[in-house]
């Protein structure tokens, strides 16, 4: 008897119960998702906030570019299939265009080959929009998978560079404080966006500016103020006030013991 | 080829994003099978990342750019460790397991060991007494520090007690809020992805 069919003549479900109220979250968001980008596309007038840390990224371009230096970008240490790096790559296209306009150098090093391979592309893609040819004999380079071993590569390219500016957006681990305090070190300026819980308040101490959490996922939507993107970041943004009143709600039910939302909707 | 990938990409992620509510083992091993090809492909694309180092730092050497001789060491280095792993022995007592516990292991220990510096100096500057939020960021790093040492404990058992509370509570609901919206940002960026909505990673352009 064939899998499927010891399946079908056991009678189970085929449906997953226990994840039933994470799959009305994600429906949910899908819908949220749809609806606002619509709406931001055929209104554009959504208001989405300023983040302060991005118009400092806009300042360190125009810097570098005064004192004729390069700016580093560094797409953070995770694979090309994480949200973070997909931001992240979000970002690179607009700071690709932004210094190309500018004619400063921009370096990517990767710590994954995949990202380097696609880093690549829109930095040529970038150049290609922009008809220039992009500075440098290294624009996305691969330095090493391992995290020390992609950091002593990393700062040793500070060293040799002294960059203007170094942009870290995406997920960084240990290797996080040993960077930003050689790029400190070296005198660039450094703005930092991170997802890495752990890994922020060392960003915070060593950059003069940083996003954190998800505003890393917000950052692509702001600099390029594509109508679709800042609808999902709105929709989003609903999404986190609805799940807050469901937080709000356990808590006051769990509290005066009136009801308890977390059994109501499948947690434990 | 570009529409093709995207529709490709969106219903590989409609499939996957499906199949973790369904409990049919038809759809389980299907996904079994889609994730052994991504670790496959993943795996496989370091060749990529070699192929891209060695020709950049080939062609710096050739010029005999700035900094060529780090280059150099580079190209040796990948050469001498791949030639251990190709021709050599790799179990205990190989050349490549002797490179990995010798010089590998080392380097990055002492690269790690490093960070003892770098929290030394970037405390200092973070813990300035500059501002209000500096100056109680200060006072919280000094307790937890003296709450978490053992000689900690010769001021009483109060430190301890105020140590653990700010790390149980301010510090642990900091931390949950910056988790919470990392998860749902992660799960609204998937969703654009899975839609079509971001796709840069394949086209270079934003949106």
């Amino acid at each position: 008897m064939l899998p499927s069919q010891a399946f079908a003549a056991s009678g189970q479900a085929w449906v997953n119960r226990e994840r039933m109220s994470l799959a009305a979250a994600t429906g949910l968001l899908i819908i949220l998702v749809v609806y606002y980008v619509r709406k931001t596309i055929r209104d554009r007038d959504t208001f989405i906030r300023r983040l302060e840390p991005l118009e400092y990224l806009n300042r360190c371009m125009g810097a570098a570019a005064e004192l004729g230096k390069g700016v580093f970008f560094l797409p953070g240490l995770a694979a090309i299939s994480e949200p973070s790096t997909i931001s992240s790559i979000s970002v690179l296209s607009t700071v690709a265009r932004s210094a190309l306009r500018h004619r400063v150098e921009i370096s990517v090093p990767c710590a994954d080959p995949v990202v380097q391979a696609v880093a690549a592309n829109i930095i040529d893609e970038a150049s290609a929009s922009m008809e220039q040819q992009a500075d440098g004999d290294m624009t996305a380079v691969f330095i090493s998978n391992r995290p020390f071993a992609y950091a002593a590569g990393t700062v040793g390219l500070f060293s040799r560079h002294n960059p203007a500016a170094i942009f870290y957006f995406g997920t960084f681990f240990a290797e996080s404080l040993i960077l930003a305090e050689s790029g400190g070190a070296e005198g660039a300026m450094q703005v930092a966006a991170t997802d890495s819980v752990t890994q922020a308040p060392f960003f915070i101490a060593s950059c003069d500016s940083v996003l954190v959490g998800e505003e890393l996922y917000a950052a692509g939507a702001s600099l390029s103020r594509n109508p679709a993107q800042v609808g999902a970041l709105k929709a989003q943004d609903v999404f986190k006030a609805v799940a807050a009143g469901l937080i709000i709600l356990g808590l006051a039910g769990s509290v005066t013991g009136l009801f308890d939302l977390a059994s109501l909707v499948g947690g434990n | 080829m570009q529409i093709f990938l995207r529709v490709f990409v969106s219903a590989v992620g409609i499939f996957m994003l499906v199949q973790f509510f369904l409990l049919h083992p038809a759809v389980r091993n299907a996904a079994g099978a889609l994730n052994q090809w991504a670790n496959i492909v993943l795996a496989a694309s370091i060749f990529l990342g070699v192929l891209n180092l060695i020709r950049v730092h080939t062609s710096r050497i050739a010029a005999l750019r700035k900094g060529w001789a780090y280059s150099a060491i580079t190209v040796f280095g990948i050469c001498i460790t791949a030639g251990a792993g190709l021709f050599g022995k790799t179990g205990q007592g190989g050349l490549f397991q002797h490179l990995f516990e010798h010089v590998i292991f080392p380097l990055e220990a002492m690269t790690f060991a490093l960070l003892a510096f770098y929290i030394a100096s970037a405390s200092f500057r973070a813990f300035r007494v500059k501002s209000l939020n500096a100056t109680v960021m200060l006072t919280a790093a000094v307790i937890v520090i003296i709450g978490r040492v053992p000689l900690g404990q010769l001021f009483g058992q109060w430190i301890v007690d105020l140590a653990r509370f700010l790390l149980e509570y301010p510090n642990a609901g900091a931390k949950r809020a910056m988790t919470i919206g990392v998860g749902l940002g992660a799960a609204a960026m998937s969703i654009k992805v899975i839609l079509g909505i971001e796709r840069t990673y394949l086209t270079g352009r934003g949106g």
